[in-house]
């Protein structure tokens, strides 16, 4: 008895340190951090978000906290991957803040040592679990799906596809327009979703049909929208909703098998040069106003439950989705890529 | 006092020898010709006193100093020579001005001081008008002159020429043949000149170096190289010779088959082979024989008419060919019948 | 004279002891040791890396790993077709157009030769993006119009194919073929053909036995820088071919550094086409080197104008029409697409928009920092590199070190390597100490440098043979060293040259992209990779504007070169 009562205080000091290291203390926008934000006058963003969504959150920073200059380095996830990579390989580090929209790149960061904990208020206090690394490294930022879309003056709405299945009708032969997953991270995590969940036999017809090949997500619902081709068979949803508010021709339509779901996580690098701006810009991404820009100029979605939904859009709660699982994708990768090479021969 | 010597001086291209140990020493102030047909070492010799290419044997001197040995060759730049080109290379971006003045500028000279001694310079070889001038705009005699002023104002340790008159014709050849003995008696650089135009050589040097094959084949003053060559190749060379080979009788007479022929200068050694030479214009050419020494009869082949002077091919009974040179009112149809006359006081004995 | 010729020609190989007392050999030797270190290296570290496997054992594994792979022999073969047919397309389009400016009295010859050039000046993943808007095969602006004229369902045209391509490439490669065929059609002397006509061949007989022969070689040179050309060109490829569903090598070999990366393999794969480029260097050489017709020279005079007579208009509105497709059509395209919503929008006023003006100059941020970092890469890549190919061709045409054939083959040599490839190597030799340059400019200067020596050397050595030997050893003997004499006569003398290749490298960089998309960095971006991500992502907009920017700063300064050495020069070269 007495020994238990020994131990217990140390087994509950040691769960406290394991908790307190399991989850730094949450950070908020602090005078202080601002200060010194702005010493470092600027932080450097590896994103895969589209250029014109970054360049616009990146403008709305350097509004609200201004002396802080954001530098956006958009390209594909898996080519900012590839890039981070290469120059750590050299000892160049020049990267604060990086996001993905293949959660799996996390999982090699995480694993690699290349992140720092950094838990903004937000996250501690409103994200669900399934949305946050227990650690502290990382958190849902974005949460986007791969969609299904047509142009609307080349197919009626009744012929429209309405799953995966209707797009290995011979009709669609040579109409369809695909992202790769060598190139885009929410493809590579849509191509397992899909491979997981209908086979590779699924990608093996696919393949038989002519495709256009592309290589970001963004671009499918560019060449749908201008009629490049009338159908796509993945690409991001928020593109094509962008596009579809500026009246373009172009109709989303969500997958009946479920719609691939693409968590996009970020993260700050252990080394970054501007640890004190990242901190600041990392959190400032986490908060309700730069959730709702995620929304609103993007179209994209967000696991803050604290954002308004924009008028008319089917809520991420009502759309069948497929299961995220970025472990797995991390350990897929070089497979999947190749599997895929091999079917569609680029 | 040597101030140019060669010493066994040796150039050779892939085993072949162009220069092939030359030996020779120039005074200070002389003007000497290297003299001989193409490809016979004369450019190369220049171009290794020069120092645009090192040898493979021998020496170059200047004042008793080795600027080029086996294998190495002090720069071109820092022999303190000047040069004249067979094409004048004067830089067609550069007035003419500026061509002259350009040496004058390596040297660090004040830009007054200079553009005096390039005035002054262009004065003394009638260019001064031209100064401003761009080589395209010169005339070939200009552009040449301009060449002599660009390497005379440096005051060079020793000129240098390469065929500097080849490209003009031939009025102004003479020309500037006369203008470059002036130049060189006003200014007395040691000079080495090379050509291949006897005429040339003649009015220029003060010492011929007749070159063949790599090799010095006789050196000395006009009148010496002209009247006592050494070798068939230099009287043929020199003026152009006839050159009769046969055996000695005697010591001054040689026969050559169809006569026996007798020379004034006894030096042949009797029964050896041997050769005399004897010019064209030194051969007498007469209608009517009569039996005399070293008359023999002939027949014309073919005859031109030259201005001052016709020239004919003649044959000789054994069919042996002479050339002469006659007076131009000798008129010789084809296939006369003649009788030559070769002086025994014009036929020299060669060295064998 | 030809023996003495012979004579004083070779002596000039004479061999200089080194550390004698001519300062300027030791600058020549540093040279010729960075210009061996500078592709040495890189080349040294990509052999090292195709031999070797992963754990760094030798191996000839990557090699057999290619050769069983159809992923690579495919593209193999698709890139041979592809590099014949431009050779082909490039060679036919070509050598008709030179012969027509610089042989008749075709109208507007001058125009005709300056849009030559600016077809020259245009990057060819540029000109690859222009013509999707022109030609994908249903949103394509041209093939929209075909629709509306015949109804037809079916496309006119399909960019997205291996046609499509090789059209796209030999745009881009013809001008190679024209400028070379052109410039030896103008350095015929007039009396080679007179001699022709003097013994009683026509005008037209004169040109086909005479005229085309004499330039067969150049057409030769053309046809196989334009292969040359297509084998090593990343961007269009990349943009073009994958959409189409097929690999080039090129592109083949940037998927190896998809992640995890493959150095190994991509490595290894360039090996065949070293091995083809050096095979179609020697062939060249053998089919040149039996006719000694490399000297067209001599007199020239004015060339011969053929009359074209009543051939006259049809034969200018051909050429016009040529024109068009890499320049006229495109630039059209891009200049719509800068100020259309979408680039295949109807050009009506609901469409107008300057959005993407907008966004180029002030949302994106990396505008401004792009056009800097290639304008400096661009400006010193051109100095350094005709400092360098000056000094280079000196070495090679005076035979001025032991050893300049080595150097000339090597100066040459970056011909044969993909800037792709090059780029590898690039990062493979300069990312560990002591020369740790990854991450700054200094990288993509050296990766430049090494990509455009070789047409800048070739440029200068050609121009070397115009400057008479004794011009430059009248400077000697007057006093000067070799680099004095270099910086001082040669060079001005060899200024059209000298323009010209510096030329030729600025605008070199500024097209490249194979490169340097292997070795920028956040802080190191350039245009040509900027437009290339917009690609990626399908923003035809942006990329119209910044491609137009891009075209207007380097005629500004491809014009300013040409005006600066054209100021003051009242020489008038007639040539000693």
């Amino acid at each position: 008895m007495r020994m238990r009562s020994l131990i217990s205080p140390i087994v509950a000091l040691l769960a406290l340190v394991g908790i307190a290291h399991a989850q730094p203390a949450p950070i908020s926008i602090t005078p202080d951090l601002i200060a010194a934000a702005k010493k470092e006058g600027r932080v450097a963003w590896y994103t895969s978000v589209d250029v014109k969504v970054a360049e616009q959150l990146a403008k709305a920073f350097e509004t609200k906290y201004p002396g802080i200059k954001v530098q956006v380095e958009r390209s594909g996830a898996e080519r900012i991957f590839q890039r981070i990579g290469q120059e750590y390989s050299s000892r160049i580090y020049t990267v604060d803040v990086v996001d993905s929209s293949d959660a799996a790149h996390f999982v090699y960061y995480k694993r690699e040592d290349m992140l720092q904990p950094v838990v903004p208020e937000d996250v501690a206090k409103h994200f669900a679990p399934a949305y946050k690394d227990p650690d502290g490294m990382h958190a849902a930022w974005r949460i986007n799906l791969s969609v299904i879309a047509y142009n609307t003056q080349q197919v009626k709405p009744e012929d429209a596809p309405k799953s995966f299945a209707d797009l290995l009708d011979p009709k669609w032969s040579g109409k369809i327009v695909k992202a790769h997953p060598s190139y885009s991270g929410t493809i590579l995590t849509s191509t397992f979703q899909i491979s997981r969940d209908l086979g590779w036999q699924y990608f093996e017809k696919l393949a038989q049909q002519r495709i256009m090949q592309v290589q970001s997500a963004v671009d499918p619902p560019n060449k749908v929208a201008a009629g490049e081709r009338a159908v796509m068979a993945d690409g991001n949803e928020y593109n094509a909703a962008l596009l579809r508010s500026q009246k373009a021709p172009i109709e989303i339509v969500y997958p009946a098998e479920g719609a691939p779901l693409v968590i996009g996580p970020a993260g700050v690098m252990k080394r970054a040069p501007n640890q004190n701006a990242a901190k600041l810009f990392y959190t400032w991404l986490f908060t309700v106003e730069g959730q709702q820009m995620l929304l609103d100029v993007a179209l994209l979605r967000s696991a803050h439950p604290g954002v308004k939904e924009p008028p008319g859009r089917k809520p991420l709660s009502e759309i069948k989705v497929m299961k995220d699982d970025a472990a797995e994708v991390d350990k897929q990768a070089e497979e999947i890529k190749a599997r895929y090479t091999r079917l569609f021969k680029t | 006092m040597t101030h140019l010597e060669l010493r066994g001086l040796t150039k050779r291209y892939d085993g072949v020898a162009v220069v092939d140990g030359i030996d020779l020493s120039v005074p200070r102030g002389n003007l000497v010709c290297l003299l001989g047909p193409s490809g016979c070492g004369k450019t190369t010799t220049l171009r290794l006193v020069a120092g645009f290419v090192a040898p493979n044997g021998g020496e170059v001197r200047v004042n008793g100093q080795a600027l080029s040995s086996d294998g190495y060759a002090t720069p071109p730049e820092q022999r303190r020579m000047s040069m004249i080109f067979q094409s004048y290379a004067l830089w067609p971006h550069m007035t003419v001005a500026a061509n002259v003045a350009y040496g004058l500028t390596l040297r660090g000279m004040p830009k007054i001081e200079a553009g005096r001694r390039v005035a002054e310079m262009l004065g003394a070889v009638k260019l001064g008008a031209f100064a401003d001038r761009y080589p395209g705009e010169l005339s070939g005699g200009q552009q040449q002159r301009a060449a002599l002023a660009r390497a005379l104002i440096v005051e060079p340790e020793i000129l240098l020429l390469d065929e500097p008159l080849s490209n003009l014709d031939a009025a102004l050849r003479e020309e500037m043949r006369f203008e470059i003995r002036r130049l060189h008696d006003a200014y007395r650089y040691t000079t080495v000149y090379v050509t291949h135009d006897q005429a040339e050589a003649m009015t220029t040097a003060d010492l011929i170096v007749v070159m063949n094959q790599g090799r010095i084949e006789q050196a000395g003053s006009a009148e010496e190289v002209y009247n006592r060559p050494r070798s068939a190749f230099v009287a043929a060379f020199l003026g152009g010779a006839n050159i009769l080979s046969g055996r000695a009788v005697d010591a001054a007479r040689l026969d050559i088959g169809p006569a026996v022929l007798r020379c004034a200068e006894p030096s042949f050694v009797p029964g050896g082979e041997a050769s005399l030479s004897i010019r064209y214009h030194e051969v007498r050419v007469h209608a009517e024989g009569g039996a005399s020494d070293n008359r023999l009869p002939a027949r014309v082949i073919r005859q031109t008419f030259l201005g001052s002077l016709r020239d004919l091919a003649l044959e000789l009974a054994d069919g042996t060919m002479i050339r002469a040179s006659a007076p131009p009112d000798l008129v010789m149809p084809p296939d006369a019948r003649v009788w030559v006359d070769l002086p025994s006081e014009r036929c020299r004995p060669l060295p064998s | 004279m030809t023996a003495e010729t012979l004579a004083t020609g070779v002596g000039q190989r004479a061999r200089h002891r080194f550390g004698s007392a001519d300062p300027s050999l030791l600058v020549l030797a540093a040279t010729s040791i960075l210009l061996v270190l500078l592709i040495g290296l890189p080349v040294g570290w990509l052999a090292y890396y195709a031999l070797t496997d992963r754990a760094g054992a030798a191996t000839f594994g990557n090699f057999i790993t290619l050769a069983t792979d159809p992923a690579f022999t495919e593209p193999l073969a698709t890139t041979l077709i592809l590099c014949v047919s431009v050779a082909v397309a490039a060679a036919t389009v070509a050598s008709p157009i030179a012969w027509l400016i610089a042989r008749t009295d075709l109208p507007a010859r001058r125009t005709i030769r300056a849009l030559m050039t600016a077809s020259f000046v245009t990057p060819p993943f540029l000109g690859a993006i222009a013509w999707e808007i022109l030609a994908a095969p249903n949103s394509g602006i041209l093939n929209q119009l075909w629709r509306g004229l015949t109804s037809s369902p079916d496309p006119l045209l399909d960019i997205y194919s291996l046609p499509g391509l090789i059209f796209v490439i030999a745009c881009y490669t013809t001008p190679y073929v024209f400028v070379l065929v052109a410039n030896a059609l103008d350095r015929i002397p007039a009396d080679l053909e007179d001699a022709a006509g003097i013994l009683g061949a026509s005008r037209w007989r004169t040109t086909i036995t005479v005229t085309i022969p004499l330039v067969v070689p150049a057409i030769l040179a053309g046809a196989l820088i334009a292969f040359l050309q297509a084998m090593t060109l990343f961007g269009s490829p990349a943009i073009l071919a994958l959409p189409a569903g097929f690999h080039t090598v090129t592109t083949k070999i940037y998927s190896f550094f998809h992640f995890p990366p493959k150095p190994q393999l991509a490595a290894a794969a360039a090996l065949p086409l070293l091995v083809i480029t050096i095979m179609l260097l020697v062939a060249q050489a053998r089919v040149l080197g039996r006719r000694g017709y490399t000297v067209i020279g001599g007199k020239s005079g004015d060339p011969r104008r053929l009359a074209l007579g009543r051939f006259r208009t049809p034969a200018l509105i051909l050429v016009l029409c040529v024109l068009s497709l890499p320049l006229m059509l495109p630039y059209a395209a891009l200049l719509k697409a800068s100020v259309s919503s979408f680039p295949g929008a109807p050009f009506t006023a609901e469409h107008l928009t300057w959005r993407h003006i907008n966004f180029v100059f002030v949302e994106f941020s990396q505008t401004k920092k792009a056009f800097w970092n290639t304008l400096v890469l661009a400006v010193g890549t051109a100095t350094l590199g005709t400092m360098l190919a000056l000094v280079i061709s000196y070495l090679t045409a005076r035979r001025a070190v032991p050893g300049s054939r080595f150097l000339e083959f090597l100066a040459t040599a970056p011909v044969a390597i993909p800037g792709i490839v090059l780029g590898v190597g690039l990062f493979l030799a300069y990312t560990r100490p002591p020369l740790a340059l990854y991450g700054t400019l200094w990288i993509l200067l050296l990766a430049f440098l090494t990509i455009e020596l070789p047409v800048a050397f070739q440029q200068l050595r050609s121009s070397f043979h115009a400057v008479h030997p004794e011009l430059e050893e009248a400077s000697r003997i007057l006093g000067a060293g070799r680099l004095k004499t270099l910086a001082r006569i040669t060079a001005p003398l060899l200024k059209s040259g000298v323009v010209a290749a510096w030329c030729f490298i600025f605008i070199g960089v500024v097209r490249e992209l194979s490169a340097a998309i292997m070795l920028f960095t956040a802080n190191t971006k350039v245009l040509s990779v900027v437009i290339y991500d917009l690609n990626e992502s399908g923003d035809l907009g942006a990329i119209a504007v910044l491609g137009t920017v891009m075209l207007l700063i380097t005629f500004a300064v491809v014009g300013f070169a040409n005006w600066i050495s054209g100021v003051g020069s009242g020489v008038r070269l007639r040539g000693g």
